[in-house]
C-alpha cells in the first residue's frame, strides 16, 4: 500500500468511527453539572468509607475509655483493646499515607508501572494483614479470657477459658485463610492483568 | 487550561472510548463516569505541559486501563446483550443513520477484538491525534507507534472487507 492510500483509508476508517454513537451520546443533558453531581457522589464515597474505617475504631476508643473510668472491667482489658486500637488504626493510616500515588496523567508506559507499585503494595499489605490485624486482635481476646480465668480460678472457669481460647484461635485462622483465598485472589487477578498489557507493549 | 466546560467537546470520543473497553451497556456507563471524574479532579494539575487532546485522552485511557485491570468482569453473554442494544443516534435521518450505524458496528467489533495496547493506538488514530500525540499518550517512540498501527490498520481493513463480504 502506498502512503497515499494508507491516508484514505485512515480517513475512511477515522470517519466511520467518529460518527458511531451510542444511545447515551444523544442526550442533551448538561454534562458539566452531571460530572460535577458524579464527582460530589464520589467524594461522598469516600468519605464514608474513611468514616466506617476509621470510625470504627474511635467507638472501640470511646468504649474501652469508658470501661476503664467506670471500673467496670479489669484495667487490663480496656487498656490492652486502646494499645492494639491505636496500632491497628495507626498502621492503617501510615500505610496509606505512604500510597505510591498513580498519575492519572502518566503517559500509559508509566502509568501501567505505577499501578503495578500499587497493586503490589496492595498485595503486601494484604499478606500482612495477619500479623498487623488478625494477631493483635488475638492477642486481646486471649487477654480477655485470661483476665476472666484469673479472676475467678476454678475448674469450669479454666475449662471455659480452654473453649475460649480455641474458639478464638479458630476464627483467627479462619479470617486469615479467607483473606489469603479471596482478597488475595482478586489482587493477584488484576497484578496479572497488568504485568500481561506490559508484556503486550513489549512486543511490536 | 483546559476549562471544565470544554470537557463537553470530548464526550462523544470519550463515550466511543468507553464502550471500546466494556462489553455492556451498565459497564461503559461506569467507565465513562469514572472518566469523567477522573478528568474533573486532574484539571486542576492541569499545567499546559502537554496539548488539552494528549491530557484528556491521557487520563481517560489510564481510567480505563485501571478500570479493566481491577474492576472489569468479561462475560462472553454480556458482550452479546451490548451489541444489540446499540441503536441509531437521530431519528431525523433513519437510512443513513443506520448504514453509519452498521458500518461503526462492524468497526467496533473489529477494534474490540484487538488486545488492548493494540486497541489504545488505533483508537487514539481513529479519534484523529497525529503520531506524535499517540506517543506522548501511549508513551511509544512515534515509530513504535507507526509500525504499530500500520499492522494493525491491514488487520482492521481486512477484517472490514470481509464483514462487508458477509453482508452481500
Amino acid at each position: 500500500m502506498t502512503e497515499e492510500q494508507d491516508n484514505g483509508l485512515d480517513t475512511l476508517l477515522m470517519e466511520a468511527w467518529q460518527c458511531g454513537v451510542t444511545n447515551e451520546g444523544s442526550e442533551q443533558i448538561d454534562m458539566k453539572r452531571q460530572i460535577e453531581r458524579w464527582a460530589q457522589a464520589f467524594d461522598r464515597r469516600i468519605f464514608w468509607r474513611n468514616l466506617i474505617e476509621y470510625g470504627a475504631g474511635v467507638v472501640v476508643l470511646v468504649r474501652s475509655g469508658l470501661e476503664f473510668a467506670s471500673g467496670e472491667r479489669h484495667w487490663t482489658i480496656p487498656l490492652t483493646s486502646v494499645v492494639i486500637t491505636f496500632f491497628i488504626l495507626g498502621y492503617v493510616w501510615q500505610k496509606h499515607r505512604r500510597a505510591r500515588p498513580v498519575d492519572p496523567d502518566a503517559n500509559a508506559g508509566e502509568y501501567r508501572a505505577a499501578l503495578l507499585a500499587r497493586i503490589d503494595d496492595q498485595i503486601a499489605l494484604t499478606a500482612s494483614a495477619r500479623y498487623w490485624y488478625v494477631l493483635p486482635v488475638w492477642i486481646f481476646f486471649v487477654i480477655v479470657f485470661i483476665t476472666g480465668a484469673l479472676r475467678t480460678p476454678n475448674a469450669t472457669r479454666i475449662l471455659q477459658f480452654g473453649v475460649e481460647f480455641l474458639l478464638a484461635t479458630a476464627f483467627a485462622v479462619l479470617i486469615v485463610w479467607l483473606n489469603e483465598r479471596y482478597g488475595m485472589r482478586g489482587l493477584q487477578k488484576a497484578r496479572q492483568r497488568v504485568e500481561s498489557l506490559n508484556t503486550e507493549a513489549l512486543n511490536q | 487550561m483546559v476549562s471544565e466546560d470544554r470537557i463537553q467537546l470530548y464526550i462523544p470520543a470519550l463515550r466511543r472510548l468507553a464502550v471500546s473497553y466494556t462489553q455492556n451497556r451498565q459497564e461503559s456507563e461506569d467507565l465513562f463516569q469514572e472518566i469523567a471524574v477522573a478528568l474533573w479532579k486532574a484539571l486542576p494539575k492541569f499545567r499546559g505541559d502537554s496539548s488539552e487532546r494528549t491530557f484528556v485522552y491521557r487520563v481517560a485511557h489510564n481510567t480505563a486501563i485501571r478500570f479493566v485491570s481491577l474492576e472489569h468482569r468479561r462475560s462472553d453473554r454480556e458482550y452479546a446483550v451490548y451489541e444489540n442494544e446499540t441503536e441509531p443516534a437521530s431519528p431525523d435521518n433513519p437510512e443513513l443513520d443506520a448504514i453509519r450505524n452498521q458500518q461503526w458496528k462492524a468497526l467496533w467489533r473489529a477494534v474490540r477484538e484487538l488486545p488492548v495496547i493494540d486497541r489504545q493506538v488505533v483508537l487514539l488514530r481513529l479519534e484523529g491525534l497525529s503520531m506524535a500525540e499517540v506517543a506522548q499518550v501511549t508513551g511509544f517512540t512515534e515509530g513504535a507507534v507507526a509500525m504499530r498501527f500500520s499492522r494493525v490498520r491491514r488487520q482492521l481493513s481486512e477484517k472490514l472487507s470481509g464483514a462487508r463480504k458477509e453482508e452481500r
